[in-house]
């Protein structure tokens, strides 16, 4: 790479051995990267310049590997990761192959994906990621760069210095990336602000120590925002989420039925709810026990009562749910299997009947229970 | 040093009390101790409502980690009201529970507490037998309400005589006064109903 490309090096980013580097640059034009990053479609169609940059640069022989792939697994899905060799662009290792997401909220889940495959499967030490979607997606580039920050900071017990480099060759783009990177690491106080240093909105005194959220941009005493997220890691203002309040489950899906039936010690009249769960396998992220290594997913269901008290409890697993709190990955309490997708201390009625011996009902003061199972991982 | 707890009900305490808009809106706030641990509330029924004409009292309690968790606040006056319950006082209300923010005050507390009189949110009852007279016999509910506001809240709107001599008539047959108007309440005023639940 040319070294007027650099345009800024942030070391220690996010005060982990991670060395984020923003270039202005072509993709398929670096040097010193290890894996670069191609955003593609499900049939690794070219729908941007970028990606019809890099299959060509790579030469024919990576045209097979697409065919190979389409007829072996069908589309390449979204959030989905496939690696391929660099072919003639041999001053890299591999190639991470991505479709571009439809939804921004996808972004995060790819970038981690891509770091997990790079640094935990692959082993390398560096990745040349793009602007996800910026290009003919339109997608805003905050979104993007907000997302890529996010999935950085879930990156632990990293062993070794890792570089990232984002790449993107629209100059006015990744100004404004670096901006947003900029703002996140040391928002400034500016003429904007003056008036809100009259008082915090916390301790209602006159602000002391001003520290600004890099996200909404409140501003508070560094001193009360800091106690305040003791406690939740949210802005106390707009409950703009901070910090990571969030389990590790691995995705899933979460689908609701009602049955026609009671389930034991209920009213003829109240029905009955059927919550089943999904987890695929997967490879494990770095939030996991042994990142790198598969998980076996896992499929369960469990019965509720279509009561008000059942409809509560339904709201706050499904809260839980968001919140990546019911599933964990880890031993199997049943099976003794490690590496697996396991329930996460809130309890499941996974049968109709046969009484809490059986798992199932009747069982009076299960409702009670599992409320306050729910209560315990911060779910009221 | 004082602690952020106590700092905060000072000043907030000075901005309920001092505020004209607030005791326009019938809103009002008493100091029960001098550690300002220990508040009264009280806010007057919303116009156009059931409430209206009534003054309900507030318990409100300041944690020692306030504000950066909220206040336990109950109603001390007895209330008909889907999120309320009509027992224990008990408030369903998100701001008082997950939706709390450190940036909140008695105030925001106290008009929200006002808002929800006026508008009840029956899809996340407090009190499930009220929700459900609201949603599936609203006239009933309003009279209920009402006939509440002016036993317990002490308005002097309707007060709809033939729920009192209905109430009077579990009495005369040896039932207490409040538990006979939560069953006569609680089963649309039909009174062999409220009997057979008392009995149960
Ligand atoms: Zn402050
Ligand atoms: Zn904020």
């Amino acid at each position: 790479m040319l070294a007027s490309d650099k345009i800024h090096q942030f070391s220690k980013f996010t005060n982990q051995n991670i060395d984020l580097i923003v270039l202005n640059s072509s993709i398929t034009e670096l040097s010193n990267v290890d894996c670069i990053v191609n955003c593609t479609g499900p049939c690794f169609e070219h729908y941007g310049g970028v990606s019809k940059a890099i299959t060509e640069a790579a030469g024919p022989k990576i045209l097979k590997e697409y065919k190979n792939y389409n007829s072996q697994f069908g589309e390449l899905e979204a959030g989905i990761v496939h690696d391929t060799h660099a072919f003639n662009l041999n001053q890299y290792k591999y190639i991470l192959h991505v479709v571009t997401p439809k939804h921004k909220t996808y972004l995060e889940m790819i970038y981690s994906n891509l770091f997990t495959k790079c640094f935990n499967e692959l082993n390398l030490e560096s990745i040349a990621v793009p602007l996800i979607g910026t290009g003919l997606a339109r997608r805003a580039i905050n979104d993007c760069v907000n997302s890529l920050i996010e999935s950085i900071r879930y990156l632990k017990n990293l062993t070794k210095n890792i570089k990232i480099y984002i790449v993107n060759n629209n100059p006015d783009q990744i100004k404004e990336c670096l901006e947003i990177l900029k703002n996140f690491l040391n928002p400034e106080i500016n003429d904007n602000d003056k008036d809100k240093l009259d008082e915090c909105p916390i301790c209602l005194d006159n602000v002391s120590d001003a520290k600004k959220l890099n996200k909404c941009g409140h501003i508070f005493c560094k001193s009360c925002i800091d106690k305040s997220f003791n406690v939740k890691q949210v802005c106390p203002l707009c409950n703009m989420v901070y910090g990571v309040n969030e389990g590790n489950q691995p995705n899933g899906t979460m689908n609701i039925k009602i049955l026609n039936l009671t389930l034991p010690g209920y009213d003829k009249s109240v029905n009955t709810i059927e919550i089943s769960y999904l987890f695929p396998s997967g490879v494990q992220q770095a939030n996991h026990p042994n990142p790198g290594q598969r998980y076996h997913g896992t499929q369960r269901v469990a019965y509720l009562p279509n009561d008000n008290d059942g409809k509560k409890v339904l709201g706050l697993l499904q809260k839980a749910f968001e919140k990546k709190l019911l599933f964990t990955i880890g031993q199997s309490r049943t099976t003794n299997r490690n590496n697996v997708v396991t329930w996460n201390d809130i309890h499941h009625k996974t049968s109709i009947d046969g009484g809490p011996a059986n798992f199932g009902y009747p069982d009076n003061s299960y409702i009670q229970r599992v409320l306050a199972e729910l209560a315990d991982k911060g779910i009221q | 040093m004082v602690s952020i707890a106590t700092a905060r009900i000072k000043r907030e305490f000075k901005e309920v009390v001092t505020s004209d808009e607030l005791t326009k809106c019938k809103i009002k706030l008493e100091l029960l101790n001098d550690n300002f641990t220990e508040l009264k509330g009280e806010i007057g029924g919303p116009p156009d409502t059931p409430y209206e004409g009534g003054t309900y009292q507030l318990e409100i309690k300041i944690p020692e980690t306030y504000p950066f968790n909220p206040p336990k606040v109950r109603f001390l006056t007895k209330i008909w009201h889907p999120n309320i319950s009509s027992v224990t006082g008990a408030i369903c209300l998100d701001i008082l529970k997950d939706q709390w923010a450190a940036a909140m005050t008695l105030r925001t507390v106290l008009l929200s507490l006002q808002a929800l009189l006026a508008t009840p949110e029956p899809d996340d009852p407090q009190d499930a037998v009220v929700a459900n007279q609201y949603k599936t016999n609203n006239k009933i509910f309003v009279k209920t309400a009402r006939h509440w506001t002016n036993i317990y809240a002490g308005s002097t709107l309707a007060a709809e005589p033939e729920f009192d001599s209905k109430v009077k008539q579990l009495i005369d047959m040896g039932f207490d006064n409040h538990k006979s108007r939560v069953a006569l309440s609680s089963h649309l005023w039909n009174v062999e109903h409220a009997i057979e639940s008392l009995y149960n």
